[in-house]
């Protein structure tokens, strides 16, 4: 089960785009387990996820939090500006899924 | 326009990046937003609290608020530290600091020992009042370490057996710590907190006018616009609009008059509808009145989190970043209702807010009326309409563009 840690300031916009991605996962029997939580939990949660999408708001902190995350062997981008902007589920599961692929190879 | 966009990206973007990117201005952003939950809880209190005036049997529930909301300086002092150090990757023990920190701050909240022999700490500043000291006194704590962390006094082929060098490591920077503030609060008899006050007090002051507070809104808008959270910047005002509200409720209880006009209440009443730009009026323009697919679909997709004040999506789906036609009424909104805050309060309008109230996500009409009462209600929604009615030839022309590429593209 793939485990997705969506973060932005306060958790707060994340928080609609979570549940759409929930909804796209259980259109296509997806596994997949999705929270999201404030930019200063992610210290403590990054254990506990195998991927991590910033909210576009935060931008200025992308690559300073990829870094963090391949640190510990976590995958980690950007969530798409488009796909978040129309809080497109299918969208960002997609975005995720791809990341994941590419842990497979 | 296009020549401001090329200048934003050319000169400007490198240098908010250096400001956003920084290590410490993340670390005061993360530490204050770890507490929010508190906050929440202590705004909630503050929101009952009101219904004493209209129940006079309602509960005094102010005790919860005192130590949740009341701790907030506390709460930051414990955690800064640790979070510049993450950030700094020192690696060292992360509790030690914070726990450090805390004792300093307490040191320089000034105790004094009563008659009775108690060492008496002043509760009210250990609250929101107590955040620029906590913030200096987890700084310093953590400048300590890293310094500490840089000089290596132990050499590895050192006698000392491991667990007295990790002894030491922690020890000494303890020690430093504690030593200036017992010096400088004990010693020297200074008041550090009032001294800090007074440092910040023109800041403070500044934020408090009309020129000044205008400024702040229409520079956190404008980030915004180019895409950086409102975090960021409301990480620095939190202190000073919480500051101005304590005070406000600090007079006001003593029979004062409360002269601080602008604090996050009057702002999130009447110029967040939306969020940070006034949004809610745009995105029900999409909705009911735009002809292109796109802002249609954008409307609808976004308005919900737009009724909670949330607008990253509809900010990014338009999109509305680095997006000029939409950029200047954005700007212009804040401009126009922080004014608006300013005058209604000095007419009279509406009374200068004795609540603390950072429940940014009540949709704001709800809000403005439980702060601020039924004027609250009536200004809210004047700024409502107001914001629509700035929006609507921005919105108009760009909606047109698109209706235009549409059918284009149809035919």
């Amino acid at each position: 089960m793939i485990k997705v840690l969506l973060v932005c300031g306060g958790g707060a916009s994340t928080g609609f785009v979570a549940k759409n991605m929930r909804t796209a996962a259980t259109k296509i029997n997806q596994e997949i387990d999705i929270i999201a939580r404030p930019i200063s939990s992610l210290e403590e949660l990054l254990d506990s996820v195998d991927v991590v999408l910033i909210a576009p708001h935060f931008k200025f902190r992308a690559s300073e939090i990829e870094q963090e995350c391949n640190a510990k062997g976590k995958k980690a981008a950007l969530a798409n500006p488009e796909a978040y902007g129309m809080m497109d589920g299918d969208g960002l599961l997609s975005q995720v899924l791809f990341m994941m692929e590419d842990n497979n190879e | 326009m296009n020549k401001f966009l090329d200048w934003v990206t050319i000169n400007l973007s490198p240098k908010m990046d250096k400001i956003t990117r920084n290590p410490w201005v993340s670390s005061i952003q993360e530490s204050i937003y770890a507490v929010m939950p508190l906050i929440l809880f202590g705004s909630i209190i503050s929101m009952l609290g009101a219904i004493q005036i209209v129940i006079p049997a309602f509960p005094d529930l102010s005790l919860l608020s005192k130590f949740s909301f009341g701790l907030f300086g506390l709460f930051v002092a414990f955690l800064l530290p640790s979070k510049i150090l993450e950030k700094k990757q020192i690696n060292t023990n992360r509790t030690i600091p914070g726990l450090t920190s805390l004792g300093l701050f307490l040191m320089l909240t000034s105790p004094i020992v009563n008659e009775e022999g108690y060492l008496v700490i002043e509760f009210a500043r250990l609250g929101g009042g107590g955040l620029m000291c906590s913030m200096i006194a987890g700084i310093f704590v953590a400048l300590i370490w890293i310094l500490f962390d840089k000089t290596n006094l132990f050499k590895k082929e050192s006698a000392l057996p491991d667990f007295v060098l990790e002894w030491f490591k922690n020890l000494i920077p303890v020690a430093i710590a504690l030593s200036v503030g017992y010096i400088f609060s004990f010693v020297l008899g200074y008041d550090v907190f009032a001294i800090i006050q007074g440092l910040f007090a023109p800041l403070f002051n500044s934020l408090q006018t009309l020129p000044g507070a205008v400024l702040a809104t229409f520079i956190v808008t404008l980030f915004y616009s180019l895409g950086i959270s409102t975090h960021v910047f409301n990480a620095f005002l939190i202190p000073i609009y919480i500051g101005a509200t304590i005070e406000n409720i600090t007079n006001a209880s003593m029979g004062l008059q409360a002269t601080n006009l602008f604090s996050y209440e009057p702002i999130l009443a009447f110029a967040n509808i939306g969020g940070a730009g006034m949004h809610l009026s745009l995105g029900l323009m999409f909705i009911f009145l735009a002809k292109s697919k796109r802002l249609n679909g954008i409307g609808k997709a976004t308005i919900m989190p737009l009724i909670f004040n949330i607008n990253e999506p509809l900010l990014y789906g338009t999109p509305i970043v680095f997006n000029p036609i939409l950029m200047i009424p954005m700007w212009l909104n804040s401009i126009v209702c922080t004014t608006i805050i300013y005058f209604a309060q000095v007419w009279g309008f509406v009374p200068v807010a004795t609540m603390m109230n950072l429940t940014g996500q009540m949709p704001s009409f709800m809000y403005a009326f439980v702060v601020y009462g039924f004027n609250g209600l009536i200004l809210s929604i004047g700024t409502f309409i107001l914001s629509g009615l700035i929006y609507y030839p921005f919105f108009k022309a760009y909606d047109t563009q698109l209706a235009t590429k549409e059918n284009e593209i149809k035919q």
